[in-house]
């Protein structure tokens, strides 16, 4: 029944028709989040659907073309902030200047000398670690504004990641690379954090639609993406709505409380001692929830755009609140930064230790990667209060974020050391037995979260002091 | 070349990984997590005697029933 409800459905997505329903959808899904953008979006996924083998190509324009526009300088130049602009127009040179000596190490990769190839991952990360440290130092001298210098670092998380998987991608490859209709990966045009949804361009051709059934359900995985996508939106605001009195422009004003019924997680950090203990739990566990939903709003929509482009990667966020274990829920929850822990970090680890038990070399893989693989994008994540000349603001952040990644990666050998020997695959248990995992888990990842929750306004002794309330009857 | 024998226990082990999903030689992306995937790096070492750190193994060549056979025909 089901089989034959989606075989109609992709029939109909084949359709001269069908696609523009197609299109006419996705510009309609994405016009509450992107704006005008929406437009230029739903053209690319037209064109996508019209020329499918020349998918990559347009990818590739769309993403210069939405680059240019959020970093590049806002027009008319005279109507905005000239200095803004400034500012913007440095920030497309540096973005331009290092994709271009990515390409040109990727044209040249065959005539390089030997330890380059081999190193080339180390000196890219060492390359950018001295663009920070050069930045910091500039500012330092007053040769540079902070406001310039922090923007500028914000650049190097958004490229160094995809830039990373594409070295791997090319230093695997033995024919020419294909850099234009490869050229999308390496620049960050979809969502921003530094993430690459997606991974690099080996990834994206295992789930590239090879002929017009796989485009066709690429292409309706991709609208259902975009429409849940919006769900979750609408259940947030609701949710704010309903619960912290929050108002958004996803609710109307008469449907949220003027009273909150819970302390959002902002006061709770700020004075927990205000609220009752089960308003402080209930308050973490609400959080947690806005925190999923937020990200799977946020991942949807970008794995969605890739499905309609005939791209069908995997979901980044697949209901983390069903995971019986915490390396389940690690999986879920973000799944691309777990995926890019795993390539950089877990796996190298893991390979270069084979004398060693399994178990042990397993604790020693989760460390690398939960513990100092994230602390290392953590750092790199908050270098831009460094570079704006805050330092207090910066160690306050990255001294939250280490306490996050420490007690992860703890959670993580936990659970894998409650695994290893075990069948791999879904376990059988029963009903409440696996409720209660799944209470635990969540409760682990809900208490975690204030480690990774909000500005460098909260201090270590601030959320130290709301972890010691969770235990504490008033 | 692998013999059909060790394609075939592969395939078998790689089954229990992914339970309840066919796997053929066919090439099927497969869904395994990350302990599934550890589980496959420490029986390709233990099976073939091979360190994967020196043949450059990223873990995507091991989510694919292609990409596995290919790894065995390599050290088999």
């Amino acid at each position: 029944m089901r089989a034959g409800g989606e075989r109609r459905w992709m029939e109909a997505a084949r359709r001269p028709w069908g696609r523009l329903l197609l299109v006419l959808v996705c510009y309609a899904a994405l016009r509450p989040g992107l704006g005008p953008m929406a437009l230029v979006f739903a053209a690319a996924v037209a064109l996508a659907s019209l020329w499918p083998r020349r998918r990559r190509s347009v990818l590739s324009g769309l993403a210069i073309a939405v680059c240019v526009v959020n970093i590049g300088p806002k027009w008319p130049w005279g109507v905005t902030d000239p200095n803004a602009n400034r500012l913007a127009m440095r920030a497309l040179l540096v973005a331009g200047l290092w994709v271009g000596g990515l390409l040109a190490w990727t044209r040249l990769l065959a005539s390089l000398p030997r330890w380059i190839e081999r190193h080339s991952l180390t000196l890219l990360h060492l390359g950018a670690a001295l663009f920070i440290g050069a930045l910091w130092g500039t500012r330092a001298h007053s040769a540079m504004s902070g406001a310039t210098a922090a923007a500028l670092c914000s650049l190097v998380p958004e490229l160094l990641w995809r830039s990373s998987y594409w070295m791997k991608w090319r230093a695997r490859q033995a024919g020419p690379a294909g850099i234009w209709r490869n050229l999308f990966l390496t620049l960050p045009f979809l969502g921003s954090g530094g993430v690459p949804f997606g991974k690099g361009p080996a990834y994206i051709a295992r789930y590239e639609a090879r002929d017009g059934n796989e485009l066709a359900s690429a292409q309706l995985e991709g609208l259902r993406l975009l429409l849940l996508a919006l769900a979750w939106r609408g259940v947030d605001a609701l949710l704010g709505g309903l619960l912290w009195g929050s108002s958004s422009g996803w609710l109307p004003a008469w449907a949220s409380f003027r009273e909150p019924v819970l302390p959002t997680m902002e006061a709770l950090l700020h004075t927990p001692d205000l609220f009752e203990l089960w308003q402080r739990w209930a308050g973490l566990y609400s959080e947690l929830i806005h925190a999923i939903l937020t990200l799977a709003a946020y991942g949807h929509t970008i794995v969605g755009i890739l499905c309609l482009m005939g791209i069908r990667i995997p979901r980044n966020t697949d209901a983390p609140l069903l995971s019986a274990t915490i390396l389940d829920f690690w999986n879920r929850y973000y799944f691309y930064f777990k995926e890019l822990l795993m390539d950089f970090f877990f796996f190298p680890s893991f390979l270069r230790t084979p004398g060693m038990p399994v178990l042990w070399r397993t604790m020693l893989a989760t460390v690398a990667a939960a513990f100092l693989g994230n602390v290392y994008y953590h750092l790199l994540m908050c270098s831009q209060k460094l570079c704006a000349g805050d330092a207090s603001a910066f160690l306050s952040l990255a001294s939250a974020r280490l306490v996050y990644c420490a007690l992860l990666a703890g959670g993580l050998c936990f659970s894998f050391a409650g695994s290893l020997g075990k069948p791999a695959g879904p376990r059988k248990a029963g009903f409440p037995a696996r409720l209660i995992r799944m209470a635990a888990v969540s409760t682990f990842f809900g208490v975690l979260h204030v480690w990774n929750y909000g500005s460098e306004d909260i201090s270590l002794w601030q959320r130290l002091e709301f972890w010691k309330s969770l235990l504490t009857w008033n | 070349m692998t013999s059909a024998e060790d394609r075939a226990r592969l395939i078998e082990f790689v089954s229990t990984l992914a339970p309840g999903r066919a796997v053929g030689p066919d090439g099927d992306t497969l869904d395994l997590d990350s302990l599934a995937l550890l589980q496959v790096v420490v029986y390709l070492e233990q099976r073939y005697g091979v360190r994967l750190a020196a043949h450059r193994i990223e873990p995507d060549d091991l989510r694919s029933v292609s990409g596995l056979v290919s790894l065995v025909d390599r050290f088999g």
